[in-house]
């Protein structure tokens, strides 16, 4: 049986026609677009302005982007359990991720390519500049983007015909190879825009951009930050992303077979979302880290100055994902004989994230009344001060971590009964870990209110540190515990509330939101400059917009996403049905 | 399936709302502008320097991010409270004003103790240095603060510090110009010395700023090439170099009548980056969409079920036609875009390499010599520097007094004159560039000199 091309690609004509259309006009037109742009700083951008075009394109281009290049990673790793472990499921579910690709990858190119064209006519000095800079890596960029999609092409159009023996293995060297083209896409773009965030010292505004040094500015000081933090960001949102496809298709499934399938491809696209969310916070210290280290200033603007408030919207955020994954899981231990016996354990654990979630999003500062400044004395209570602090943030947020990592781990549990004569001890160790896990997180955090700033950041470190022990520690003590397991029953795939379906879309337009926001701050703290104290932006978007205002352009982006993303799932959806007519 | 699909999206637009919510109405709203312009001159008193260091404290100078001048505040760098008073003892025998303005410039240099790192630096960036990047003016305006904080207000304004401040505010200013090569011309090749390029002051040649409504391409090409064919009523003849055109490559030329113009020919909108973009994307779009069409007409199942149709096999000859064109049209914009790249502004303030002084021309420099320094001034330099050399505002300085001239030999004096000065040279206090030989690319070394000794001679 042959691939026939999905209807996005059959209408490329048309995208090349309109895009030629446009082209065209602005070329013939005496006094066009280009003509007037050449000798101007700046364009116009009709109702919404410049700056919000940008920002909404280079958004979406980026939530597009990130789901292309997650959703590989996790393709490959499932085709290997099928192939290695000679699991057929797994093999399906990995050619259904990838049939997600081919659309999204559609939609992630054109956006590109609207993004290029907005940068070129409404920043055209940026662009030139950054072009003298960058123009080598942007050609690659080009050739290796070329290379990725007709990678991704052949994986896909190739899954039947080489299914089998050293075929196979042919395919799955091909998923390698886009992992391995599509991270180094990101890797060429990821330096464009941190040369932006942060670029050489010696770079200064009289440095002719012909005079730096390529290396220095695409290996820069946030550059391997953020693509550590982006690689790890896309697999969560790649995963958050397919666990709200497969909860679309449990929700219009018809049979049985359908709603287990997408049962677990829900549950599998969610797995890998929570796994690794769960290291992305330790990515997220070593990127503030860097930037504090390049630029104090810039650092302080971020935690303390005009974006410290949207940190408040960060922790509200985060904290509704690890509530909404730990309740997907909670309602997923019904469909596990035996998960019933954990039931006890939900209401610490929501104590934990309820309690955790309400430290995280208090404000440092809470502006109090004249009244209540009389009452107390000072600005502040007289014994408790500012409330908000960053120990005590971060204890709340190591705990809810370590809140998540139980609650999945006795998901595991869930129908095995431990027979092995290591057990009992082997749990013994793990709840007296937990509880000296839990007792140096808190301890650390008192400890951050009696010492200077400089040492309370650097205690920000050990308690991720002792998480991540307990974590592996768990892990490794997991394994002789559960030799020998007796199984109280197998897992009944599909057999879950419909409601648990909406907790995988409230995730997925979560994580939307949070890389929205994030991006906003991540570009926002660059301030009035186009390249970070190098070329100034003296266009009228030159400022720090209220928070209403960058809150409302990310939700416009949120939903423009989602629109442009149901279409991805509605051509996946019909190029699945012709293969299957077709069969 | 309808249904489901709209209760989705339903509930995915509450989710949003509620986040968007929390922006809208839970969060403390303010926008910060970039820092304004201050106008800071000899003239401004005292209590209104004051008023501004307290602007640029909170705004350009971003000291409160770390500092604290009220109860509430933060406490990452010392308590601005009193400084005034404590400034004057945190070194002996410094002044208030001369630790403060140390502490600003040089943050390094004393650190308090409870405020330094591990390593005993200071967290604080250099104050006239990016990212608050202050002026003198500013800087000397946050001292003033600073003194007003506990102490006695000591800083005066300098004529000096107003010029190092304009001088700067012109270098950053000039970061946001056009890109546009015919408009650094302007400026490169001294145009702008004797025509109005900003719609503010009236020079000697006729302002170039609505040139595009007056003339067409051609008549401007004339112009700059035979200035004496037609002179704009209320201007005099003979002022434009006439060998100036000879002085331009006939790029440059195109260029600066483009720009001037405003016309833009063809090969140079062909050869722009989003041209370049449209390219890529024809070639990338052609390139999958044929891979793809002979992976699907290679396929055995695909010739069994389907034989290809004699349409099939135009549309991927039609594609091939499509893709080879793509990739002569790039050629050819490519070759059109060769030396045609607009220079960034960064580019054109940048200061190019010192060019090595040029070697003195077989004319012997002889001081005294018979040539006429007076009339070869007056063919040169008036329209910029005055008839009698005692400069014109905005334009050139006066010589008759100029610490410059009389700290300086002669021949380092004909090299200067030789090389001129960019407007992005840090000495340029006037904002106008000094075109090489004052635009009168005829001169001699000798021709130079005789100037030089006329100039000397105006000396007072």
């Amino acid at each position: 049986m042959s691939e026939r091309l999905p209807s996005g690609a059959r209408r490329w004509p048309l995208w090349l026609g309109g895009i030629g259309l446009v082209t065209l006009l602005t070329l013939v037109s005496p006094d066009g677009i280009l003509a007037q742009e050449i000798s101007r700083s700046y364009g116009d951008f009709p109702l919404i302005g410049s700056r919000a075009a940008v920002w909404i394109a280079a958004q979406v281009h980026l939530l597009f982007a990130a789901f292309v290049l997650g959703v590989p990673m996790f393709a490959v790793v499932a085709e290997a359990i099928g192939i290695f472990g000679k699991d057929r499921k797994y093999d399906k579910l990995a050619k259904e991720f990838t049939r997600l690709l081919l659309v999204a990858y559609s939609a992630t190119a054109i956006w590109g390519a609207i993004l290029s064209f907005l940068l070129v006519t409404l920043y055209p000095r940026l662009w030139v500049y950054l072009t003298q800079i960058f123009a080598p890596s942007m050609w690659a960029y080009a050739g290796l983007f070329f290379l990725e999609s007709f990678t991704l092409y052949l994986y896909y159009y190739g899954w039947d015909r080489w299914a089998e023996g050293r075929a196979k293995l042919m395919h799955w060297g091909l998923g390698i190879m886009l992992n391995v083209f599509g991270t180094i896409v990101m890797f060429i773009a990821n330096s464009w825009l941190t040369f932006m965030m942060s670029p050489p010292a010696d770079v200064t505004p009289d440095t002719s951009p012909a005079m730096v040094q390529f290396w220095s500015a695409f290996a820069n000081a946030t550059w391997m930050p953020i693509n550590i933090h982006r690689l790890i960001a896309n697999v969560v949102f790649g995963g958050a992303i397919v666990g709200a496809y497969a909860a679309y298709r449990f929700l219009i499934a018809e049979t049985d077979e359908e709603r287990a399938h997408y049962d677990w491809m829900g549950y599998v696209g969610n797995l890998i979302a929570i796994g690794a969310l769960i290291v992305l916070p330790f990515a997220g210290y070593y990127l503030g880290r860097e930037i504090y280290a390049y630029s104090q200033q810039m650092g302080v603007s971020m935690m303390g100055g005009s974006f410290a408030q949207l940190w408040i919207l960060q922790a509200i955020l985060i904290g509704s994902l690890f509530l909404a994954i730990n309740l997907y899981l909670w309602l997923a231990m019904g469909r596990i004989p035996g998960g019933e016996r954990y039931r006890k354990f939900q209401a610490p654990v929501l104590f934990v994230l309820a309690t955790g979630l309400a430290v995280w999003a208090t404000p440092h500062t809470i502006i109090a009344t004249f009244a209540e400044m009389k009452a107390m004395g000072s600005a502040h209570h007289p014994r408790l001060g500012v409330l908000g602090v960053m120990s005590a943030k971060n204890t709340a947020v190591n705990l809810m971590i370590l809140a998540t990592f139980i609650t999945f781990m006795l998901y595991r549990r869930g129908n095995k009964e431990a027979t092995s004569s290591f057990a009992a001890t082997g749990n013994w160790i793990q709840v007296v870990t937990l509880l000296a896990t839990i007792v140096g997180i808190v301890s650390i955090g008192i400890y951050g209110y009696f010492v200077p700033a400089a040492v309370r950041v650097g205690l920000s470190v050990y308690q991720p540190l002792m998480v991540g022990a307990f974590m592996i520690l768990f892990l490794v003590l997991d394994v002789p515990i559960s030799r020998g397991a007796k199984s109280l029953g197998e897992i009944r795939w599909g057999q879950m509330p419909r409601i648990s379906q909406y907790v995988l879309f409230f995730l997925a337009a979560t994580f939307t939101w949070l890389m929205g926001l994030m991006g906003y701050i991540r570009s926002g703290i660059r301030q009035h400059w186009h390249v970070y104290q190098v070329m100034k932006d003296t266009s009228e978007g030159a400022f720090i917009p209220s928070h209403a205002f960058a809150t409302m352009v990310v939700s416009i982006i949120v939903i423009v996403f989602f629109l442009f993303v149901s279409m991805v799932f509605a051509l996946a959806m019909r190029s699945e049905l012709k293969e299957r007519r077709s069969m | 399936m309808r249904v489901v699909f709209l209760k989705i999206l339903g509930f995915v637009i509450v989710i949003d709302l509620f986040y968007m919510g929390i922006g809208q109405w839970y969060l403390t709203q303010s926008e910060e502008h970039p820092p304004p312009d201050l106008e800071i001159t000899v003239e401004t008193d005292t209590y209104s320097l004051v008023g501004m260091g307290e602007t640029v404290l909170k705004t350009k100078g971003g000291c409160l991010l770390c500092h604290k001048i009220t109860e509430q505040g933060n406490t990452r760098a010392p308590d601005l409270r009193g400084v005034g008073g404590r400034a004057a003892t945190r070194r002996p025998g410094m002044s208030a004003e001369a630790y403060l303005t140390e502490s600003l410039r040089d943050p390094g240099a004393y650190v308090v103790a409870e405020f330094a790192t591990a390593g005993g630096a200071s967290i604080m960036p250099v104050a006239d240095q990016p990212p608050a990047d202050l002026s003198a003016t500013e800087l000397k305006a946050l001292v003033a603060y600073l003194q007003s904080l506990g102490g006695e207000i000591t800083v005066v304004i300098t004529a000096e510090d107003v010029e190092a401040a304009e001088a700067k505010r012109r270098k950053s200013t000039a970061s946001a110009v056009s890109t546009d090569p015919g408009f650094a011309l302007l400026a490169s090749q001294g145009c702008v010395a004797c025509h109005d390029v900003t719609g503010t002051t009236r020079r000697v040649g006729p302002p170039l700023t609505e040139v595009r409504q007056r003339l067409s391409a051609a008549e401007i090409r004339q112009s700059i090439v035979d200035p004496n064919a037609v002179i704009a009523e209320g201007y005099q003849k003979d002022l434009m170099l006439k060998d100036f055109a000879e002085q331009l490559s006939s790029e440059q030329l195109d260029q600066l009548v483009n720009y001037l113009s405003g016309e833009v020919p063809l090969t140079q909108r062909l050869a722009h980056p989003a041209v370049h973009l449209f390219v890529l994307i024809v070639l990338f779009n052609g390139g999958i969409a044929l891979a793809l069409r002979v992976m699907r007409a290679r396929s055995p199942a695909d010739a069994a079920d389907e034989p290809r149709s004699e349409s099939s096999r135009r549309r991927i000859w039609v594609v091939l036609f499509v893709v080879a064109g793509a990739i002569v049209l790039a050629a050819v914009f490519y070759r059109g875009g060769q030396g045609d790249s607009p220079e960034t502004p960064a580019a054109a303030s940048t200061p190019k390499p010192e060019p090595k002084p040029e070697p003195m021309s077989d004319v012997a420099l002889t001081p005294g010599s018979a040539l006429d320094g007076e009339a070869l001034y007056a063919m040169t330099c008036p329209a910029c520097h005055g008839p009698d050399a005692k400069g014109i505002p905005g334009l050139g300085k006066d010589m008759t007094t100029s610490e410059f001239i009389q700290s300086r030999s002669d021949e380092e004096l004909v090299a200067f004159i030789k090389q001129g000065r960019a407007v992005d040279d840090p000495l340029n206090t006037t904002g106008v560039p000094m075109p090489p030989k004052g635009a009168n690319a005829a001169l001699n070394d000798a021709e130079i000199l005789a100037i030089v000794e006329f100039i000397r001679a105006l000396q007072n």
